[in-house]
């Protein structure tokens, strides 16, 4: 497994799909991509990272989740190379239908280990994974209670996530460091 | 004096206990959000203090410098004293906050973490829990 992070506009993405198309031509890419489209900004967003992949010597294999990792790719062939983008976005549905649903606290939990036990699954199946987030807990703490316990849960899984991967790297303004 | 450095959230707490644990054994006592008393330490104590945002709140209606100079002093006095590890959260690469009160909070505490990182022998910036030595023996490594 490879993390990659960095902060807004800082490259990690670009970065990310060079590093999965490196891997070889006779890897099968996923684009597992976790955005949802819930206003114009986002559409620009997605339109903006979908125009960057069709301008690869690279066919992607796009596939859109909200919270749950889908039923079509939970079983992969160590020729696959899967790039989640990303865990700041999911967190954040998994926190909105947490909200939205009125569900209970281990909701979260649960949503939060069924993706640790999908990751470590497709590693074992041979895959390869590239992980993408988001640098954002170097500022104070929020007045808001929901944004205090996203930071703690992102936090969290950032640790775990960097202790199972081979490589972390984090990416400012296209300059790379590999932490791991 | 040992710095740890870090983000919210980012396993710089579990760094400071592992290192811990390969060090001889002595007494050890935290201060979270509040100073160490002088007076009660002695050389054969480890102190761990964190928190410093809880620190430095009850004095923002002071100058800047003042403040973080004060704070600075007392924890180069316990220094002295005794081994000092401050857990620093790095709240400096955020948007700037829309409250006087949490800019005078940030601004504070960086001029404080930067007496800190020039008196600390050590100076360690914990990423999800993956230590970088900044400053002292076996610079730039994990």
């Amino acid at each position: 497994m490879i993390f990659i992070t960095g902060g807004v506009r800082s490259g990690k993405s670009a970065f990310a799909e060079k590093y999965a198309r490196r891997l070889g031509e006779n890897k099968l890419l996923y684009y597992v991509a976790t955005g949802v489209s819930f206003d114009d900004e986002m559409k620009k967003r997605i339109v903006r990272h979908q125009w960057d992949r069709q301008n690869q010597n690279a066919t992607w294999n796009t596939v859109e989740m909200q919270v749950q990792i889908p039923l079509t790719i939970q079983q992969l062939s160590k020729d696959a190379v899967v790039l989640f983008e990303c865990v700041t976005t999911w967190l954040s549905n998994v926190l909105f239908n947490y909200e939205a649903e009125c569900k209970n606290s281990e909701y979260i939990n649960n949503c939060i280990e069924s993706l640790q036990k999908q990751l470590l699954a497709w590693h074992q199946q041979g895959a390869t994974i590239v992980v993408v987030s988001n640098e954002v807990l170097d500022e104070l703490p929020s007045r808001y209670n929901e944004v205090n316990l996203y930071r703690k849960l992102l936090g969290e899984l950032h640790q775990w996530i960097v202790q199972h991967s081979d490589e972390a790297y984090e990416v400012q303004y296209q300059l790379v460091q590999q932490w791991k | 004096m040992f710095i740890i450095l870090g983000g919210a959230h980012n396993g710089k707490r579990a760094y400071v206990e592992d290192l811990i644990a390969q060090l001889p054994t002595k007494k050890l006592v935290k201060y979270e959000g509040i100073l160490p008393r002088i007076e009660e330490e002695t050389e054969d104590k480890r102190i761990i203090i964190s928190n410093f945002e809880q620190i430095v709140l009850p004095h923002l209606h002071q100058p800047e410098e003042l403040v973080a100079q004060q704070i600075f002093e007392r924890i180069a006095e316990t220094s002295a004293l005794a081994e000092v590890f401050c857990i620093c959260t790095d709240t400096s690469r955020g948007i700037v906050p829309l409250e006087k009160e949490a800019r005078q909070l940030r601004d504070t505490c960086g001029r404080l973490y930067q007496k800190l990182c020039n008196e600390g022998h050590t100076v360690v910036r914990v990423w999800y829990g993956i230590p970088q030595i900044l400053k002292g023996a076996h610079y730039g490594q994990n």
